[in-house]
């Protein structure tokens, strides 16, 4: 029997329709949120748009061009083989937002098949799939990435995989407890009582409702992977040079970061508001997710 | 004014301001209780019988909801323009309030017994060693065994007939005027269900408190209650003594309610007469009455204007169009 | 009560049923400390196109048996027969197929119903497991049942959360329906809802049944209810049957103690009745260690020392009456 108080009942009653309209509802009245949306989508339309935008070739060298402080012909200035700051920036927008979808993608499908099954299933096989992640998650997540890639070598390839390894734990564990969450609902007996197969239950019944904090999360981390591809790519372990990327950049600009500043502040610049950008959408759909802020909001 | 009438409550209006619109959750509610009587407020979920309580109490989460208009008279002192202080003192002290669910109401990490001593303590301006020989008094005249034992005992010790129970003990540890009980046997079994009841009426019979017994239940109605008053949508529809609320039902939503009732001591096949269609969208209420468009005796009048609150008969109010006024105006 | 053709054929027999669940306890390393016996020995028979009602209070093991029958939970011990199949020596893939013939309408209309499903697809999908491929014919028959169950085809198009409750219980009661199934299990089908709409809900349930031929096991706690709606009662009390009756005589003519209590316990809508209530001393025992002998024993306004030391049997008192007491 409910415990809900009738003046509860009479309020859920008004509870506003699907999940993801609702969390929509919400999401554009949190400003932070939208600020952090704004800055997403125009972090992926530089990317998408990177080679329309960007007024020179990223990787053109020229050196008599060296070290231009920022003017009007080279906006954010030149590097020490001349090339145009700018247009490395908006290249580097597109590497990081490819790892960044890349990498988390992995991590996602590794972690929801892993977190699924072991949820579902339960009994041996959720001991055998949650110690295979303790394991995993055993390792500082960077020094990790860092043992691969060093033993791959540097690629964009290898960056994918060595990212996506590592963050799929956090996935699996997140998964696993919403499907035994879910798993319990009477909707999931109702499916089986009609003769649904594990199969049909998992895709149709548990995962759709299960899958809401993981669309937080992928938020709230992939702001994480583009920082760490940084990481990773100022120790000379990312991308290749010499294409674009915001970590290596900043890794070029070190030794100049007393007489040309422009050369680190840009691309840091780059990474704060894309790592900000994330984080605010994150905790936005968070908030906008969170059962207990569902109602009782003042217009 | 009557010499008795303990509380009166005219044209009160609650709102909720949600994300999907204003919820009237009570559009015009009138009620009186009596010194000693027992009022009972029956209405289905939504009817805005807990909305009633909990305005009276001035205990609406504001936002999003806020009293709009009326005036609830207890004891000759509006409580709707009663200061916060005021309503501290009468709050578990003058009016006190037992819900449907005890576990909830109750502090998990606080011995029983803490809890009936602090409402004792902070309203009786009495001592600890006091407190404790009441609190145990209490617990006893609710029919707890061991009562010296079990009020050093946590809430999750207590089954639920006995955690309502406690309940119980507590809000009448300071023999408050008026005992407000929203749904008290809902949550529980048949048999513990006859137990609570048969408590409350001897501990109405011995302490003289009034009580508006909130419920959705008919037959606890009519064991417990003198007057009864049912809700629909937001609005009282009827309110009457009890006896003639079964016997000479006005409202057609009351005829609804009673033709819905599966019934016991009747052994020849019955058929239901339930009330067709579902109760209204308290966001978008009708321009008419509220109950006009499942109402099998529907008038044009009906979906025109609102039924006032009238005297039919001494002491039976109906709000419909079905009747005219024929003693005076209630006012 | 209905007045389907009622054949004293039986559809559905239960033997002996018990359902024991594990009790552990600990934090690190949990230990088995006894059995939770939610269901002790139940045997009953449904017959076809009747309504067998099951009532008893929580925690007496009534939604356990419904499941049981249904093998959404495996039995400890004991048969359940369906048409002459011993249902629990079925293999998986057989049950899945039998389960078309047996349905189940659950209490709580918001939560059997996924939120993420359109009505209409989750009506059509036990039509779907069931084999129906065309998709055509699908939506064909889930805008029939739409009707049948009083709800129009634009319907289907809608989230369950855009209904009211007793039309929510309406769209559980399609689902249940779309296999044209022989037995319906309706586990509490009207208790969270309003008296108005509940009344709408029983008349629903029996119209369905005379134009179905549906016979149903309604599992209740409000006796009103089931009086109302049964052609035969059981009662249950802590995982055990205590009297099992035809309707009429039940409520007319209870014999076992519970029974009488529980009937007495009943507030009656009507003021000018006074009647002699039975209050049961005490809450019901935990099922984990039910009392020895008879397990109404410790609340038994009768009790004597037999009843503490045997179980008594549940027999045949004439005309179809059965009672576990060792005194009738």
């Amino acid at each position: 029997m409910s415990t809900n108080s009738d003046a509860d009942k009479t309020l859920e009653l008004y509870e506003t329709s699907s999940l993801f309209l609702e969390m929509w509802v919400r999401l554009k009245r949190n400003r932070r949120a939208i600020f952090g949306l704004f800055l997403v989508v125009f972090l992926i339309l530089v990317a998408l748009f990177a080679n329309v935008i960007a007024p020179y070739d990223p990787v053109q060298i020229a050196l008599k061009d060296s070290l231009k402080e920022p003017n009007l012909a080279h906006l954010m200035g030149t590097d020490v083989l001349g090339r145009d700051i700018f247009s490395r920036i908006i290249y580097g927008a597109r590497a990081s937002l490819i790892i960044g979808v890349v990498a988390t993608s992995i991590s996602v499908v590794i972690g929801v098949i892993i977190g699924a099954f072991s949820g579902y299933y339960g009994g041996w096989l959720d001991s055998l799939m949650m110690r295979i992640t303790d394991i995993f998650s055993a390792f500082p997540f960077f020094l990790l990435a860092i043992a691969i890639m060093t033993f791959l070598g540097p690629s964009l390839l290898n960056i994918f995989f060595a990212l996506g390894i590592v963050g799929w734990t956090n996935y699996a564990r997140l998964v696993r407890g919403q499907v035994i969450l879910v798993k319990e609902s009477k909707y999931i007996e109702a499916a089986r009582s009609i003769g649904a197969k594990d199969r049909r239950i998992i895709l149709r019944h548990i995962l759709p409702n299960a899958i809401a904090p993981v669309i937080v999360y992928t938020a709230l981390n992939i702001g994480g992977v583009i920082l760490a591809e940084a990481g990773l790519s100022f120790l000379g372990l990312g991308v290749r040079p010499p294409a674009p990327s915001w970590g290596s950049m900043l890794a070029e600009g070190k030794d100049f970061i007393f007489n040309a500043s422009w050369l680190v502040v840009w691309p840091g610049v780059a990474i704060f508001l894309t790592v900000l950008g994330y984080n605010l959408l994150g905790d936005g759909l968070r908030n906008a997710l969170d059962p207990r802020l569902n109602l009782r909001r003042i217009k | 004014m009557d010499q008795e009438l303990l509380l009166r409550v005219k044209e009160l209006r609650t709102n909720f301001h949600t994300d999907a619109g204003v919820i009237k959750a009570a559009d015009g509610v009138n009620l009186e209780i009596r010194i000693g009587e027992t009022l009972g407020v029956v209405g289905e979920s939504g009817s805005g019988k807990s909305v009633t309580a909990m305005s009276i109490m001035r205990l609406i989460p504001m936002p999003p909801g806020k009293i709009v208009s009326g005036e609830v008279m207890f004891d000759g002192k509006d409580l709707l323009k009663a200061s916060e202080d005021e309503l501290m003192r009468i709050r578990g002290n003058d009016i006190a309030m037992i819900f449907q669910d005890p576990m909830t109401s109750l502090n998990p990490v606080l011995t029983v017994g803490e809890q009936i001593m602090e409402a004792i303590m902070l309203h009786q301006k009495a001592g600890r060693t006091e407190a404790k020989k009441k609190a145990v008094e209490m617990l006893k005249r609710v029919g707890i065994p061991e009562a010296e034992v079990r009020i050093d005992n946590y809430p999750h010790q207590f089954s639920g007939g006995m955690r309502q129970r406690v309940m119980i003990a507590m809000a009448l540890s300071c023999n408050p005027k008026l005992l407000i009980a929203d749904e008290p046997t809902t949550a529980l079994d048949v048999t513990i269900q006859a137990q609570i009841l048969d408590l409350m009426n001897d501990l109405k019979r011995e302490s003289g408190t009034a009580i508006m017994l909130i419920t959705h239940d008919l037959g606890i109605v009519a064991e417990l209650c003198q007057k009864v008053l049912v809700m629909y949508a937001g609005n009282t529809v009827e309110y009457t003594d009890a006896v003639s609320l079964f016997t000479k039902p006005m409202h057609p939503y009351t005829w609804g309610l009673l033709g819905s009732l599966p019934k016991l001591d009747v052994w020849a096949k019955q058929r239901l007469e339930p009330i067709q269609g579902q109760p209204p969208d308290l966001r978008n209420l009708p321009q008419g009455c509220n109950f006009a468009q499942r109402c099998n005796q529907k008038k044009p009048i009906c979906e025109q204007q609102k039924p006032t609150w009238l005297e039919i008969e001494a002491g039976h109010f109906v709000s419909c169009f079905l009747y005219k006024e024929e003693g005076k105006r209630h006012d | 009560m209905i007045e389907t053709k009622k054949t004293t054929e039986t559809l559905l027999k239960v033997e002996n049923l018990k359902k024991y669940f594990p009790v552990k306890k600990g934090i690190a390393v949990q230990r088995y400390v006894g059995d939770l016996k939610a269901v002790d020995g139940v045997s009953f028979e449904i017959r076809r196109g009747e309504t067998l009602g099951l009532v008893g209070e929580s925690g007496c093991g009534k939604s356990t048996i419904g499941r049981v029958i249904l093998r959404l939970l495996e039995p400890s011990k004991g048969k359940v027969i369906f048409e002459g199949k011993v249902l629990n020596e079925l293999s998986h893939e057989e049950m899945r197929k039998m389960r078309s013939q047996m349905q189940m309408i659950f209490q709580d209309s918001y939560a059997s119903l996924n939120p993420r499903m359109r009505v209409g697809d989750i009506i059509a999908e036990p039509i779907l497991i069931q084999g129906v491929s065309n998709r055509a014919e699908r939506e064909k028959r889930v805008c029939k049942i739409l009707d049948v169950v009083g709800l129009s085809p634009y319907h289907g198009a809608r989230y369950p959360h855009e209904f009211s409750g007793g039309q929510r219980q309406r769209i559980g009661i399609a689902r249940a329906l779309a296999l044209n199934p022989k037995l319906i299990i309706c586990d509490e089908p009207v208790s969270a809802l309003d008296l108005s709409i509940q009344a709408q809900l029983i008349n629903l349930l029996e119209d369905l049944q005379k134009e179905y031929h549906l016979t149903y096991l309604f599992i209740a706690h409000d006796l009103s209810v089931v009086k109302h709606i049964s052609n035969r009662v059981a009662v249950m009390y802590l995982g055990k049957i205590a009297e099992l009756a035809n309707s009429e005589e039940l409520y007319k003519n209870p014999q076992h103690p519970y029974t009488i209590a529980l009937l007495s316990a009943i507030p009656v809508p009507d003021p000018t009745v006074k009647k002699d209530r039975i209050i049961l001393k005490g809450d019901v025992p935990s099922p984990v260690n039910p009392p020895s002998g008879c397990r109404f024993h410790t609340r038994c306004p009768k009790v004597q020392t037999i009843c503490k030391e045997q179980d008594p049997n549940f027999r045949d008192i004439g005309n179809d009456h059965f009672v576990a007491c060792h005194f009738i």
